[in-house]
């Protein structure tokens, strides 16, 4: 009879050790910082960066997954990429006198899902608010960036969480960098000064369609990777570019140079500094492909 | 004789079940999948919009349980959320316009407060729509609707809040969408005349102008 217990919870003790083995490890954000960011000229702004307590103390909604302080270390490098003239300050204070803009940022939501078995997806999504503002408070411009990394049990959470985390930047540094509000706003300072025309505008993703296949471009699995790519190339699909940017940086030459070829389809020209640095890459198929979707898009000028 | 043949028999109707657990745990098919959002027409189709200085804002209630459930895999209705569509084209060929998540809010029409939270928002006759999901939020949602952390329900809770509306600034041919929470008692079905009020801001010229909008939740089905 004892054998026989022993057989009657071992279902139960198998799947107990699963959801075990699934939410057991801790989730780290990247030690490193993002910086694959185009270089290209800056907004000619001389910007606070606001760092604030909340921004460095936040954690997803289970409160489990501290991400505060590599945003706020992100936020720098990405402010640094985007205006001439950057420096920090923490909760507000002090406003130094010669500044024409203060920039903060917040996590508006950090979270993440977990599968019902190994195999099932896992998400991990971030959204993160940046507000540019004029030193009395006067808000110039706002948006809410959204980004997510997926994988499944098997994929390593901290992954998923570098992949989100640096999506998210690379669409914020690319949308602050695009906003006409910020740069009209910047006209107005210094009418005087020659500013760089901004990208052309970015259309938002309205379309369910394309918004499945980005979650899938955040997904660790390469084939699904691949297969999104494939399928976003169609020029109507141009909302999506944000969104396959961050995968110029992808580990995997396969996804770089799918990459290459969906951008040359949907994107302007306003892409080819993001796929510059590919052509000194010392993978041959990867400087073949680059060269390949710069000389398409430098033809659609 | 008898017990080992028990033991066998035991042993052998046990293995069905270990391998289903087995199989539950490695294969995907039984995680849920995030629902599409509602495709966003142009504003002007919903029976709700107004066009202020070229830009456009629709609005549109959610009171029907099935359209609920198709969006959000869970009938938002029972713990009195009614969700609200929000959409917006900017069609100026020069301005841009801020539109602050915190600057949308719903007010009941009868007494110019909301009947919905116990908080000093409250006694100001006014609930900003992103507080409304802070009250509910930071992981509140499971426990708002009633569901165990399980896999489905950190779906549902994901879902709750990457379709919120978040704030945004509308350049030229700009359009953005999402959901504004209504936070109603869970007790009575939802009911009454709201108005929902979005300030937006014109950012060449610091203007801020209001767009109102009459929400007849009379017609709510639970």
């Amino acid at each position: 009879m004892k054998n026989h217990n022993h057989l009657k919870h071992l279902p139960r003790v198998a799947i107990l050790m699963g959801m075990l083995t699934l939410a057991g490890c801790v989730i780290e954000p990247p030690t490193t910082l993002y910086t694959g960011y185009p270089s290209r000229s800056k907004i000619p702004l001389k910007v606070a960066l606001n760092i604030t307590d909340e921004l460095c103390e936040s954690k997803d909604t289970s409160k489990t997954i501290a991400i505060g302080a590599a945003v706020a270390s992100n936020a720098c490098v990405l402010a640094r990429s985007t205006f001439t003239d950057v420096m920090e300050i923490t909760n507000g204070k002090p406003v130094p006198s010669m500044v024409d803009a203060i920039l903060t940022t917040k996590v508006a939501y950090f979270n993440r899902t977990t599968g019902a078995s190994a195999s099932g997806e896992f998400i991990i999504a971030i959204k993160l608010e940046w507000t540019l503002s004029k030193p009395d408070g006067n808000i110039i411009w706002v948006d809410t960036i959204s980004a997510q990394g997926s994988g499944s049990g098997h994929t390593s959470p901290n992954g998923m969480l570098q992949n989100a985390l640096f999506l998210e930047l690379s669409k914020s540094q690319s949308t602050m960098y695009s906003s006409r509000a910020i740069r009209q706003f910047t006209k107005r300072k210094y009418p005087d000064v020659a500013i760089a025309d901004p990208p052309l505008p970015i259309g938002v993703i309205t379309d369910p369609k394309v918004m499945k296949l980005c979650a899938a471009l955040g997904s660790s699995d390469r084939g699904k990777v691949q297969n999104a790519l494939t399928s976003l190339r169609k020029p109507e699909y141009s909302a999506a570019v944000p969104e396959i940017l961050p995968l110029l940086l992808n580990a995997d030459d396969h996804v770089i140079r799918d990459a290459c070829r969906t951008l040359a389809v949907i994107a302007n020209k306003d892409v080819i500094p993001y796929i510059e640095p590919l052509l000194k890459d010392k993978r041959s198929a990867v400087r073949k492909d680059a060269q390949k979707a710069i000389d398409k898009l430098r033809a659609k000028l | 004789m008898n017990h080992s043949y028990n033991r066998s028999l035991a042993g052998a109707s046990q293995l069905p079940i270990l391998a289903l657990g087995l199989i539950l745990l490695a294969t995907g098919c039984a995680t849920m999948h995030e629902p599409l959002p509602p495709e966003a027409q142009p504003p002007e189709n919903y029976a709700q919009h107004k066009e202020i200085g070229n830009l456009t804002i629709g609005v549109q209630p959610m009171t029907q349980k099935p359209e609920i459930e198709k969006f959000f895999n869970v009938n938002l209705l029972e713990s009195g959320i009614v969700p609200i569509w929000l959409v917006a084209e900017n069609r100026d060929p020069s301005a841009s316009f801020i539109i602050a998540k915190e600057n949308v809010f719903v007010l009941n029409d009868a007494t110019g407060e909301t009947n919905t939270l116990g908080n000093k928002q409250m006694a100001t006759g006014k609930v900003v729509a992103g507080a409304v999901i802070t009250v509910i939020g930071a992981g509140g949602l499971l426990e708002f609707v009633g569901l165990k952390l399980t896999s489905d329900a950190s779906v549902i809770q994901h879902n709750f809040y990457d379709k919120e509306y978040y704030s945004t600034t509308l350049d030229p041919g700009g359009k953005t969408q999402g959901f504004i929470y209504l936070q109603l008692p869970k007790s009575a079905p939802p009911s009454g005349l709201y108005r929902l009020e979005a300030k937006v801001k014109n950012t060449s010229t610091d203007e801020v102008t209001p767009f109102d909008f009459e929400l007849n939740l009379n017609a709510t089905t639970r």
